[in-house]
């Protein structure tokens, strides 16, 4: 997080490389801590809310380093790293005390379908940071207001299809794990498709389906686009918390 | 005259005029073109005995840089040669020349390659016009080993100054402080389209810097047809009337005006509508009149981002005082700089006289054994020349390696080599290609 850090206070700097290699290998014992207790307890270690807090810090890791690998750009590390930080200290913190899941997670399609559902959660998480600093920077742009933030940000146009394509990417997985869940509830015949998450969720893909088609179809730039997407990703935190707190879902962690 | 550093013992040299001692028209006067530098070195070669001679001439300064010149009093000799060249006597207006005597003309030299003597601080051209002032040096003979040597370590002390410090990051002109902004906004400007409104000086200012940044699709729209067409001419852009300007906004990405026309060019409604055909993709607005071509209300839709000069200026203020923050960094780099440089050129006084040094005792020590030579057998002769070798190297051993790292102790050592000089009448020559640093 210093590394990173360092690399938005620099002016005239991209920022060096420790950054990203810290991360990676942070990433990589992340992954071999979870293989082996995957390995161990004989299933993805998803069964309590903070075995998945870990699992999303983790795979928000991953898909940070995608993006910034391929935009290359490491600036807007900063921004990303302290949630990842902040969801594993509370992940370590409480993680040993939580009891597991009364889900069983056996079944390899249910597996996946969690592990699908993660990985989209986290690159709706990628995209709402990108699209909030867009929002920033637009807004300083537009009032003359030149500070530091503004010369740090990559392009405008940069944080716009950071966005996007996190939010495509995640779009991709979600669809991939709503697939995969309504395949397992069939099979295993373990919910039902009235489950409210089931319902939140595809109003989540319809919102964020329509966010990339407003962009790629109606030419939709700028901060509608945004809005939108914004959106879907706060409609997708509620819906976690309303489903753990108010409805009884079989997607509750209680 | 004035001399910043006694003048008493003439070597590498620096006597000129810049944007801080001298105003515009002086500067102006005094600017030489190719024919006249490589005439003003030859004189300076004939007349003055320089060994190497070099003139930086640009619009804010005019220097001589010379190198073991025989003239009491180059300065004077310097407004004499400008007095010939340009006709104009500085001395007879009571101007005058700064004079730098090494190392405080070296390490003039590099402040003025790395931007800091400009007149907008750490610009990049002047890099360019040392590295002219070489070559034109070179065609007209004035280089050797010291000025070659002084150059190349110039342009590096400039690279590490652009690379190592922010003296030469952000914009500091209006126009490219827009292009910035245009960069900022839109990303790559390669495939972007720009619609030029106006064919004055500053439009063509900032069609440099657009196509600097990649960009190569311009609309011209003006009302001077003859001048828009000449503007246009360069990158084969399209050329309209302003009247056509509702029909090419929607097509252009950046928009740069810079019209002297009093009343606005483009309207509210104009870019409104321009913005719904185009399905509100950002539109950069860079209005560079004064009065304003663009209707300020247009900053109001979304994904305009209009800017006007006061906004262009406030960025430029920031670089500037970024720039500014960087300066001691810069001077940082230009004290080793001089440092390393001033090391190799003691080393050119320091190894004939190294060698001329042991090369004195040695000789002493052939003559005697020859003078000598009679009173021993011829078969003792073999241990006698081992044993006068033998004094003679541990006689040497110290003085010879403390005179080596002189070129490492500043002044100190440069007193020490001149002691040596004058204990054993050693007499000063030069073997500079010997000595060189790999680079």
């Amino acid at each position: 997080m210093a590394a990173y850090a360092r690399a938005y206070a620099r002016e005239g700097s991209e920022g060096d490389r420790l950054g990203p290699i810290t991360l990676r290998v942070a990433v990589l014992f992340h992954m071999v801590y979870l293989s082996v207790r995957g390995v161990l307890e004989g299933h993805l270690p998803l069964a309590s809310v903070y075995d998945f807090l870990s699992a999303t810090g983790l795979s928000m890791a991953v898909v940070y380093l995608y993006v910034e690998a391929r935009e290359g750009i490491r600036t807007t590390g900063i921004f990303v790293i302290p949630f990842i930080f902040l969801i594993q200290i509370v992940s370590s913190a409480y993680g040993g005390k939580a009891p597991p899941s009364s889900i069983a997670l056996r079944p390899i399609w249910f597996e996946l379908h969690t592990l699908t559902a993660v990985l989209g959660y986290s690159a709706f998480a990628v995209s709402a940071i990108y699209g909030i600093l867009f929002l920033l920077l637009y807004r300083d742009i537009r009032a003359n207001h030149f500070s530091h933030f503004f010369r740090r940000m990559p392009p405008l146009e940069a944080l716009g299809q950071m966005n996007i394509r996190a939010a495509g990417g995640g779009l991709a997985l979600l669809t991939l794990a709503i697939v995969l869940g309504v395949g397992w509830l069939k099979r295993a015949g373990a919910g039902s498709l009235t489950d409210p998450m089931v319902w939140l969720t595809i109003f989540v893909w319809c919102v964020f389906a329509f966010s990339l088609l407003a962009y790629h179809r109606f030419g939709w730039r700028g901060p509608r686009a945004i809005y939108v997407s914004l959106v879907g990703f706060t409609t997708l935190l509620l819906s976690r918390v309303a489903v753990d707190l108010f409805f009884h879902s079989f997607h509750s962690f209680r | 005259m004035t001399s910043k550093a006694g003048l008493a013992a003439l070597d590498f040299l620096c006597v000129g005029l810049n944007h801080e001692t001298s105003p515009l028209e002086i500067r102006d006067a005094l600017v030489m073109n190719e024919a006249e530098v490589e005439r003003a070195i030859h004189v300076l070669r004939d007349r003055a005995g320089a060994e190497e001679a070099m003139i930086l001439s640009t619009c804010n300064r005019t220097e001589v840089y010379a190198r073991g010149a025989s003239v009491s009093d180059l300065p004077l000799f310097v407004n004499d040669l400008l007095r010939e060249i340009k006709g104009m006597d500085l001395g007879a207006r009571g101007h005058r020349l700064y004079a730098y005597r090494e190392p405080d003309s070296v390490r003039h030299l590099f402040h003025v390659a790395c931007g800091l003597n400009s007149q907008v601080l750490g610009e990049p051209q002047i890099v360019g016009q040392v590295k002219d002032a070489i070559t034109l040096a070179a065609r007209s003979g004035g280089s050797g080993p010291v000025t070659e040597r002084l150059l190349d370590a110039a342009l590096r002390c400039a690279k590490r100054a652009r690379t190592e410090t922010g003296i030469g990051r952000g914009p500091v002109s209006s126009v490219y402080a827009g292009v910035s902004l245009a960069s900022k906004v839109l990303g790559h400007l390669g495939d972007k389209r720009v619609l030029l409104v106006g064919s004055g000086e500053m439009a063509g200012l900032a069609m440099c810097h657009l196509m600097d940044s990649g960009v190569a699709q311009f609309t011209v729209a003006a009302r001077n047809r003859e001048r828009a067409e000449a503007l246009a001419a360069p990158t084969g852009a399209r050329v309209v009337t302003l009247e056509a300007i509702p029909v090419v906004l929607p097509g252009a990405d950046i928009v740069v005006s810079a019209t002297s026309a009093p009343e606005q060019v483009i309207a509210y409604e104009t870019l409104r509508a321009a913005m719904k055909i185009r399905k509100n993709r950002p539109l950069l607005l860079l209005d560079l009149a004064v009065p304003r071509d663009i209707d300020p209300a247009a900053g109001r839709l979304p994904n305009v981002f209009l800017h006007d000069l006061d906004a262009l200026a406030g960025i430029v203020a920031q670089s500037l005082e970024q720039r500014r923050a960087e300066v001691p960094r810069v001077e940082a780099i230009i004290e080793e700089e001089v440092l390393r440089f001033m090391r190799w050129h003691r080393s050119l006084e320091l190894k004939p006289t190294v060698t001329a040094f042991r090369a004195q005792f040695e000789r002493i020590a052939r003559e005697e054994l020859a003078r000598h030579r009679g009173r021993f057998r011829p078969e003792d002769q073999p241990a006698l020349e081992a044993l006068a070798h033998g004094i003679v190297q541990k006689l040497l051993h110290r003085p010879t390696t403390r005179l080596n790292r002189a070129g490492e102790d500043g002044g100190t050592g440069i007193r020490r080599i001149d002691a040596v000089r004058e204990l054993f009448g050693i007499e000063r020559e030069e073997d500079p290609d010997e000595d060189r640093d790999p680079r």
